[in-house]
């Protein structure tokens, strides 16, 4: 039936073909069955692979859905609120393709008629030159852009482009850094994170609060005016997480047009100065850390001392005994260097070491100092660097180093990133007994020694002045002593201290409110008040009442000499 | 004329007309596939585009932030003192001794 089935139509050759192969072979099925599998299997591969590529394989989040940050060359840096301290713009430039220029002179006319600032003669050099391109001017805002399209000039073209932009100009410069025409980091955190901020095309938030920045600037900028000064430097650091909440360097730059030289230089890591007295804060650490001085003790200090031929003597001399608190308060350097000579050489180089002075800091920003100590230690270096002098350090490292000694004991490494701190945990370099003893011999110096006007009233300020005479770069002798540094490092509350401010002028000038003074108390100090006062409500820090009980008996220290029972506060 | 063969067997012509609706089904669920997908570029360019305004948009806001302007317009305009530490009190310093002693 099949047989007849297939002859009986005419019409179909195939099928006689068919027949006819099929009739030649011996068995017919397995070859129809065959093509039949081999198409079928064919079929089911297709199927398996639509099924891969649609269902399997389909990401939604794939090519078209990319973010503005994936768009941008170079990822955000924010401070620690959030707000911009670096982001890129998009920008169109103007080129121009001379030879498609139609005419080149009214071309030329039109545009220096829209920029004065470019030159109409430069204008048509360039647009009549045989260059196939040439620019006439990058970065242009959206309106300009507008205008240009508005003349209908053939043959002039925009170029997408990106810049880099710091909405806060020089407040940040210092730190934030800056990069040069193709977005390549230069100094600061812009070099230091380049490959970050390319790559992960995330914000970078720094632990800068921008608000506390712009008061120590202000304030800085206010006072270097004020005394004359050469230079000036600020910090604030949170003394518990090791976090930089300000970073000051006076003079500084637009890092939208870096200068090169002085302005450049970030002085509070790079630079590495003799701190004068602010170092009796590690000598008293020292001394009372390794319990070979107490509280209750006293100094002699009625006469200088000599060391071979050099003389030590007291910047305002008491000239009579003086309780170790006096000393601190004071600044007497005939106290202080007995109690480094009562602890040794040795004991000095190790506690130094300790805490970091002998070598430079680690920091995101890359750029640090060296710090300058002497190759062999004698007694004579262990008695002038007692009281800063003979020893270079950053000014990192003393607000660092001074944070561990308020804190509690503990000793970290400074950063700049927000909640990123890999050395949170720290280590301990003095015990807390000694720590506390240092903060009530800090706010005794503010409320009654030479810090009294850095004292903000109401935040229990704790702080030490330093007046360093300054050396002469060529012959390495300490010149005339109205040049100096003057520096104020003080904490805030000291009872449990949140914060550390430093300020440092570079050659202040006595005036007349001063009566003439320009050392650290006197030119630091109103600098360091108004920063304080200024940036703790910002930083949330609430106001104590420095007359109740409480506050009194964890301030308390007794001064008096010959240890009467006489205590002040 | 036979009218027997294989081809128009009841259920090839199933098949055939299954394929017929299949494919008119196909076609339109195509068509709204790339309607859907036209409507998801768009989507995506317009986000992309107020996302690029957004960041514009924060770059001027940090400008017009900028403390040392704000701080000249206040200045100018407001006269705001810092807040100064006596301003400031606790719910603790209410009931301090000293506190109770001045209400007698």
């Amino acid at each position: 039936m099949y047989q007849a089935a297939t002859l009986s139509n005419p019409n179909s050759r195939l099928q006689a073909f068919l027949h006819n192969r099929q009739e030649s072979s011996s068995s017919p099925m397995p070859r129809f069955t065959l093509v039949v599998v081999l198409f079928m299997l064919a079929f089911t591969a297709i199927g398996f692979r639509l099924f891969w590529v649609m269902v399997l394989s389909h990401n939604p989040n794939n090519a078209q859905n990319k973010s503005i940050y994936s768009m941008l060359e170079r990822a955000d840096i924010l401070d620690r609120n959030g707000d911009v301290l670096a982001t890129n713009l998009i920008t169109f430039s103007l080129y121009a393709r001379p030879n498609q220029l139609i005419d080149s002179e009214k071309a030329a006319e039109k545009l220096s008629k829209l920029f004065p600032d470019l030159n109409k003669q430069v204008l048509q050099k360039k647009l009549s030159s045989r260059k196939p391109f040439v620019w006439l001017k990058r970065n242009l805002t959206p309106r300009q852009q507008e205008r240009i399209n508005a003349l209908g000039l053939v043959g002039v073209h925009f170029q997408k482009e990106q810049k880099r932009i710091y909405p806060h100009e020089k407040l940040m410069a210092h730190v934030v850094g800056y990069t040069d025409v193709d977005g390549k980091g230069l100094s600061g955190i812009e070099r230091k994170f380049q490959g970050t901020l390319q790559e992960k095309k995330e914000p970078l938030r720094l632990s800068l609060d921008l608000r506390v920045q712009h008061i120590v600037r202000d304030a800085l900028v206010r006072g270097m005016q004020e005394f004359r000064a050469k230079k000036a430097s600020g910090m604030v650091m949170d003394v518990n997480t090791g976090e930089m909440i300000a970073m000051v360097s006076l003079p500084d730059f637009d890092p939208h047009k870096p200068s090169s030289g002085e302005a450049i230089f970030n002085t509070n890591t790079l630079g590495v100065y003799e701190m004068g007295s602010i170092f009796k804060i590690f000598t008293f650490a020292m001394a009372l850390d390794s319990k070979k001085v107490t509280l209750d003790q006293g100094f002699d200090a009625s006469q200088p001392l000599t060391f071979g031929k050099f003389k030590i003597k007291d910047y305002r001399p008491k000239n009579r005994w003086l309780s170790v608190p006096e000393v601190f308060m004071y600044s007497s350097n005939i106290g202080t260097v007995k109690m480094a000579m009562k602890v040794g050489t040795e004991g000095q180089k190790n506690f130094f070491e300790k805490i970091g002075f002998l070598q430079p800091l680690k920091t995101e920003i890359g750029e640090n100092g060296v710090p300058m100590a002497p190759r062999e230690w004698h007694d004579i270096n262990t008695a002038t660097i007692s009281y800063g002098y003979g020893m270079a350090v950053s000014p990192l490292q003393v607000i660092n180093g001074v944070a561990a000694m308020v804190n509690g004991g503990i000793l970290r490494s400074p950063t700049l990133l927000l909640d990123n701190n890999n050395d949170r945990e720290g280590k301990r370099v003095i015990s807390a007994a000694t720590s506390e003893k240092l903060r009530r011999l800090l706010h005794l110096t503010v409320l009654h020694g030479s810090g009294t006007k850095g004292n903000a009233p109401g935040y229990l300020v704790g702080g030490k002045t330093g007046s360093a005479n300054k050396k002469d770069d060529h012959s390495n002798n300490y010149v005339a002593k109205d040049k100096h540094r003057a520096i104020f490092v003080a904490a805030f509350p000291m009872h449990d201290p949140k914060y550390i401010t430093f300020v440092m002028l570079d050659e202040p000038h006595g005036t007349s409110q001063t009566q003439g003074f320009s050392t650290g108390g006197w030119t630091s100090g109103p600098i360091t008040k108004e920063i304080i006062e200024k940036a703790a409500p910002l930083l949330g820090v609430l106001p104590v009442d420095e007359s109740s009980p409480k506050i009194q008996a964890a301030m308390r220290l007794n001064i008096s000499p010959e240890g009467s029972a006489h205590a002040l506060r | 004329m036979q009218i027997n063969y294989p081809l128009l067997r009841r259920s090839s012509l199933f098949a055939l007309i299954a394929s017929f609706f299949l494919g008119i089904g196909l076609y339109h669920l195509k068509h709204k596939v790339a309607t859907v997908e036209r409507d998801l570029r768009h989507t995506r360019t317009r986000i992309m585009e107020i996302n690029e305004s957004l960041h514009i948009l924060r770059a001027e806001w940090g400008f017009l932030n900028n403390p040392h302007r704000l701080q000249k317009l206040n200045e100018q305009y407001l006269h705001l003192k810092p807040v100064n530490a006596k301003q400031i009190s606790s719910l603790e310093g209410m009931n301090d001794e000293r506190m109770k002693g001045s209400k007698k």
